[in-house]
């Protein structure tokens, strides 16, 4: 059978297919799916009759009674999937495995955190802060002594430790 | 195994890239649905502008992936679909656009091995040997749509439209065989109407159709047959009384004479059908050219002749005596053409001896004219002896095409006595000049 000479030569054989009449998608393969989506669409269509409608034209019940054996014959079905196109989505399988990959790969394992045994390494840093707080520091009149008795913490609190 | 962090950057690159691809795709498919007041979408429509420009891009990214030329095949041919129902001009150049890539789809093993293996998924029992048999014709069946296009234009006398789609049929690239049946089917499309009506009697019409598909396909064999058939049923009804300038325009349109100025490569139905090299096998075509000149030089030969046989009782204008030599010329013109179909001793030779004879009589006659002057100058008896020797020529002719007929051997020796009478009396004349 000629896909393309069913119908007449003014009607547009592309947009009224079998898939879109009975509203099932392509990508369904299941007998029972395909048959529970055609009774929805022709549950649909009892309720309203303009409820389901393609390119402005409300789908007809002869039209749906001929898209049903067209879609339930797998033989009838496969050749029919030439006229539709299948459906797209964005490729965001592979990016999300991807993304997983990245953070299973630079997640911090609560076992290996970062301990600090050795100080020395800020000694010097210190250092140069007292200088600097020193040297900012109010200097002692000469009449009157010393303005302070202890040092100022944190200093010194180590030493009284 | 954990990767080290190279091979996950050179990874997330291509899965990037291969997403930029693919969101052509995705943004296509999400352009062809058509939604509702709301914007909820209900099903795709077979195209829109944005989604073929969608699907564009994506196809120029990978030209190989077959789902994206799946899209374009069936969204650039409802567009032409469309189009050529609004009548708009854009139309041809889009349908070849879609063949191209149905063209790409037949080739595609993956595309159909998709398929087969869905098929099963559907039916574990099936087979799938239908999904072989429709990529076999795919093709086909997509260009028995032009010869239907072809089939409609033609019923509504619109040939320019019919020559577009016969065009697309013609440039198609498809196995030989295809291409035969697919224009056999054009010929049954664009010439259905000629068997009616020439059962009608409406001739010119029917030519006319024809003309037209053998403008397309000048050498297609059962398209000439078919056009000699008209022809010499439209000559069998014409007299050659009453419809000679009819018979003239008729042999003219089918055979035209052609000046200088034309292409001796330009040939006519006739000819063409007369030179093809098919011909030999195909019995039919031939008796019906051999029936059509032989129909044509008969309308001619009756007409000369009938000039001949007033001027027995009348007399010979120069005027009656001109138009029945071109008569007698006519039916040697198409005698001879239809001379080359025909058997030893047939019909045809001896219409063609019996058109030399008349063309001899005229001669004949025309001496008699010249030598019934009066005045007898050394210079009228050459040309009557001139127009005796034209005369004997064609009866010799007449001879020689004839079978035996003793009558015209006679008539050939009275000529040649006259003939000799009139060269003594051309050589008195000269002394007594």
């Amino acid at each position: 059978m000629n896909l393309w000479r069913r119908g007449l030569l003014t009607q547009n054989p592309y947009y009224r297919t079998p898939f879109r009449i009975a509203r099932v998608p392509r990508e369904i393969t299941r007998h029972g799916t395909i048959v529970r989506l055609i009774g929805e669409t022709r549950k649909l269509m009892n309720r309203d009759p303009l409820a389901h409608q393609i390119n402005g034209s409300p789908v007809t019940d002869a039209e749906i009674n001929a898209a049903e054996p067209a879609l339930t014959d797998p033989k009838r079905r496969i050749i029919e999937e030439l006229l539709e196109h299948a459906a797209e989505e964005l490729p965001l399988g592979p990016a999300r495995k991807l993304a997983k990959e990245v953070a299973e790969a630079t997640a911090v394992d609560p076992s290996e955190k970062l301990t600090v045994n050795d100080l020395s390494a800020l000694q010097g840093l210190a250092q140069s802060l007292i200088r600097q707080f020193l040297e900012q520091a109010q200097q002692p009149s000469p009449s009157f002594g010393a303005l302070e008795l202890e040092i100022v913490p944190p200093f010194g609190q180590g030493d009284e430790v | 195994m954990r990767r080290d962090a190279r091979e996950l950057a050179r990874e997330a690159r291509a899965v990037v890239r291969e997403a930029l691809a693919r969101s052509h795709a995705a943004k296509g498919w999400e352009a062809l649905q058509e939604r509702d007041a709301d914007g909820n979408a209900q099903g795709a429509l077979p195209y829109t502008d944005a989604a073929l420009a969608e699907f564009a891009a994506a196809h120029k990214r990978d030209p190989d992936d077959i789902n994206i030329t799946h899209h374009l095949a069936i969204a650039h041919h409802a567009r032409a679909w469309d189009w050529e129902l609004q009548g708009d001009a854009r139309a041809a150049a889009e349908w070849e656009l879609a063949l191209g890539h149905w063209r790409t789809m037949v080739a595609a093993g993956e595309f159909w091995a998709g398929l087969k293996a869905k098929m099963l998924v559907c039916d574990p029992n099936a087979d799938t040997k239908v999904l072989d048999e429709a990529r076999r014709d795919l093709l086909e069946h997509l260009l028995e749509l032009h010869v239907a296009f072809v089939r409609h234009y033609c019923e509504s006398e619109a040939p320019d439209r019919a020559t577009v789609h016969v065009g697309i049929v013609q440039r198609a690239r498809i196995p030989p065989a295809v291409k035969k049946r697919l224009v056999e089917k054009v010929f049954e499309a664009m010439t259905g109407s000629v068997p009616d009506a020439k059962a009608m009697g409406d001739f010119d019409p029917a030519l006319t159709v024809l003309e037209r598909f053998l403008a397309l396909f000048p050498d297609y064999l059962p398209a000439l047959r078919l056009y000699v058939e008209v022809a010499r049923a439209w000559g069998a009804t014409l007299s050659f009384q009453n419809d000679w300038p009819e018979i003239e325009r008729l042999a003219e349109r089918i055979n035209p004479e052609k000046d200088e100025s034309e292409d001796a490569q330009d040939k006519s139905p006739v000819e063409r059908l007369a030179a093809h090299p098919d011909l030999g096998a195909e019995s039919l075509a031939r008796s019906e050219l051999e029936s059509l000149t032989f129909e044509l030089a008969a309308l001619g030969y009756h007409r000369g002749g009938s000039y001949l046989a007033e001027a027995q009782t009348k007399g010979f204008s120069v005027a009656d005596r001109d138009a029945a030599m071109a008569a007698f010329d006519f039916a040697l013109e198409w005698g001879m053409l239809g001379d080359q179909f025909s058997s030893t001793g047939s019909q045809m030779k001896e219409l063609l001896a019996a058109a030399h004879q008349g063309r001899g009589w005229c001669k004949y006659h025309e001496a008699q004219e010249v030598l019934q002057t009066g005045y007898v100058y050394q210079s009228t008896l050459a040309t009557a002896a001139r127009l005796y020797h034209e005369a004997i020529a064609e009866m010799e002719a007449a001879v020689n095409l004839s079978s035996g007929d003793e009558h015209l051997h006679e008539i050939l020796k009275q000529l040649r006595d006259e003939l000799a009478i009139l060269d003594l009396r051309s050589a008195g004349s000269f002394f007594a000049d």
